[in-house]
């Protein structure tokens, strides 16, 4: 069963000249206003236990479609259906009163999340002791850092023990330490069946916790669907945009040819999946085939191939060439086919472009190249960087 | 018109569903104000007692004005000003705490799902016990001057008349707030105009009779012409009862009824 069924969300900001204009609005119902579409179409579900990623630029309406999830703002239009008690840390100091003690906010917090006294007195203790505030939990809230009060708010929210857990963007402010222990938090929310939704600009965190992920842009869901796969779109793009002009020459699909025909022409350049068809997605560790298709425009030809895997920024990140591996030259006569072949494929997710190029037998002249449109390779690793690389720890255990 | 979200019952419901809440939120408001300072809720009774005084010196020593006791029961002019003065205070901070009770939790409505209809109903309770409390004091010195009578239990249905009089406003007031927050300051006139158009410092045979009929039918009027014939004259005037009954219950029909219709605003405006 679905635990969170958002149908076609539609947040609609209403800007009104007056701000009267509003109140008149309200009452007569007559539009007085101009609209501001801020999301739209948004559609998801999500099962007990499932964590739900919300990721996008600044401005894409995360931070609307978790206010809207949490309750705290009306849809425009489209349906919400929530099952279980829903606790939202939205923003920093949610519902505290600076004046009043760490303690007394713990009360008047919790209450106002719908839990009385006594339920309150048996987790009391709990959210100190997880917040780590020692004996600022006496001190007035406006002597906290900032820190501090997210603290607080996280163990809060966690401690009420709520089905459904929204947490947007909170993390950032807490130190490493307590960034690591939020996570283990919700990594055994996870595991005790609760439902997250989490929104964060830390591609790690939401790589780390969720399994869906959602790509707001503009509003718009661009992708959603498996977190690696929505996380490595969403990089590539980043990249696209960082880098517009280098990538416009780069990802041109019309190789570089002169007025005369080469020897070699490369007809085709496939990257096959696992299944030996064609694919735009490449899961990491997966098998990888690069299927060549070559022409020969004369009668034969002696020469060697190479393929290399370059970033959309122009960046090589790794080339073989047949003669490097010892290979005889090919000798290229009508129409062959050559492949490649990665057996485990290391890429970290990113869009990578495939470039093959046949070279003379002494490699110092390209005769023909080709570059194939971007795939994306999809991480299956927490771990950092742009490639997996095998190794082994050593650690230094403890002396008795 | 749709009538979905317009429920009547539903501030009522609210309240007793979420005791708890009202209850933390009324120490808030009360401590709130207070917290820091070294007396603390003390300040509550402090307050009041020294109004009751400086009012008792004042009128009883120097401007020695005097009232008919055939028309107020009493010919001592401070116990007609405060017997009209305490119900009064106890309307107006209702209504000044609560018409920013939207807009100064702004950070809590927008972040955290709770029932709103709580704000302006704890902001109205708030006032009640603050300004009841100085009432009660000077309950107590009207005891002692010898003034009571078993009709004074009626006080609690008059209490509780004005208390749904000055709920329904409230709604109305702070959601009027959120939009326009021009409402605080337009409140303040509003009511110091209120305040002089009724007749707590004056009795209104003062008042001349072109202007009597308005004067005696202002809302605010009735109420503490039934105030001061219990508290005062041990009677009551069962028309003007029912007559603010009446009232009440119109000003809390329309106050919830324009609260509902807004507060699914709130979260965009706030």
């Amino acid at each position: 069963m679905y635990q969170v069924i958002a149908e076609n969300l539609e947040k609609e900001y209403r800007i009104y000249a007056r701000p009267v204009d509003r109140l008149i609005e309200a009452i007569i119902r007559r539009p007085r206003h101009v609209a501001l579409k801020v999301l739209r179409g948004v559609s998801f579900s999500l099962a007990k236990g499932e964590c739900l990623g919300v990721i996008g630029d600044n401005g894409a309406g995360k931070s609307t479609l978790l206010k809207i999830l949490a309750g705290t703002l009306t849809p425009s239009t489209g349906t919400l259906h929530i099952e279980g008690r829903v606790s939202a840390l939205l923003e920093l100091g949610a519902g505290f009163h600076p004046e009043f003690t760490g303690l007394q906010n713990i009360y008047l917090n919790a209450s106002l999340q719908g839990f009385d006294a006594s339920e309150i007195k048996d987790r009391e203790g709990a959210i100190i002791e997880f917040a780590e505030l020692g004996d600022f939990i006496h001190r007035p809230i406006k002597t906290y850092s900032s820190g501090m009060v997210m603290r607080l708010a996280f163990s809060i929210a966690t401690t009420v023990d709520p089905d459904i857990l929204i947490v947007d963007e909170a993390l950032a402010v807490g130190d490493q330490h307590f960034q690591q222990k939020c996570v283990g938090r919700m990594t055994s929310f996870k595991e005790a069946g609760k439902t997250i939704i989490f929104c964060s600009h830390s591609m790690y965190l939401v790589g780390e916790l969720c399994d869906k992920s959602i790509w707001l842009d503009n509003g718009v869901v661009r992708l959603q669907g498996d977190t690696s796969r929505v996380i490595a779109e969403y990089l590539a793009d980043l990249e696209k945009r960082s880098n517009p002009a280098r990538q416009e020459s780069t990802s041109s699909n019309q190789p570089p040819r002169g007025s005369v025909a080469p020897e070699v022409v490369i007809e085709k350049v496939e990257v096959l999946g696992e299944q030996g068809l064609p694919v735009q997605y490449l899961e990491q560790f997966s098998r990888v085939e690069v299927k060549i298709t070559t022409r020969c425009t004369g009668t034969s030809f002696k020469g060697h191939l190479g393929v290399g895997l370059v970033r959309p920024d122009g960046e090589l990140v790794f080339a073989s060439i047949t003669k490097h591996m010892g290979l005889e030259p090919i000798t290229f006569t009508g129409t062959q086919s050559a492949r490649f072949i990665i057996p485990s494929m290391p890429l970290a997710s990113g869009t990578y472009q495939v470039r093959v190029l046949v070279a003379d037998e002494h490699t110092l002249r390209a005769v023909d190249e080709l570059t194939t449109v971007p795939f994306i390779a999809v991480g299956k690793r927490p771990e950092l960087g742009s490639m997996w690389i095998d190794h082994e720890w050593e650690t230094p255990r403890a002396s008795l | 018109m749709r009538l979905a979200h317009f429920a009547i019952h539903r501030p009522i419901f609210t309240a007793i569903r979420h005791g708890h809440l009202l209850k933390e939120f009324l120490v808030r408001d009360i401590k709130g104000r207070f917290a820091g300072s070294m007396a603390g809720t003390l300040w509550t009774i402090i307050t009041p007692a020294a109004n009751i005084l400086v009012f008792i010196f004042i009128f009883s020593l120097v401007l020695r004005i005097k009232v008919t006791a055939g028309e107020t029961g009493t010919d001592r002019f401070v116990l007609f000003f405060l017997s009209g003065m305490f119900p009064w205070m106890m309307f107006s901070d209702a209504l000044m705490r609560s018409v920013g009770s939207l807009v100064d939790n702004s950070n809590l409505i927008t972040r955290v799902v709770f029932p709103v209809d709580l704000l302006p109903l704890s902001a109205v309770l708030s006032a009640t016990i603050v300004n009841g409390i100085g009432l009660g004091l000077f309950l107590a010195y009207l005891v002692v001057e010898g003034f009571f009578h078993p009709s004074w239990f009626l006080l609690i249905l008059i209490m509780a008349a004005q208390f749904v009089f000055a709920w329904g406003l409230a709604c109305a007031l702070s959601a009027g707030c959120v939009f326009l927050r021009d409402t605080r300051e337009m409140l303040g006139i509003v009511l110091m105009v209120w305040f002089y158009a009724t007749p707590v410092i004056y009795p209104l045979s003062m008042v001349p009779k072109s202007f009597r009929a308005v004067i005696a039918h202002n809302p605010m009027g009735m109420f503490i012409t039934l105030y001061r014939d219990v508290l005062l004259r041990h009677h009551i005037h069962m028309g003007l009862l029912v007559w603010t009954c009446a009232l009440s219950v119109i000003s809390y029909i329309v106050g919830v009824w324009f609260f509902s219709r807004s507060r699914s605003a709130f979260g965009d405006v706030l």
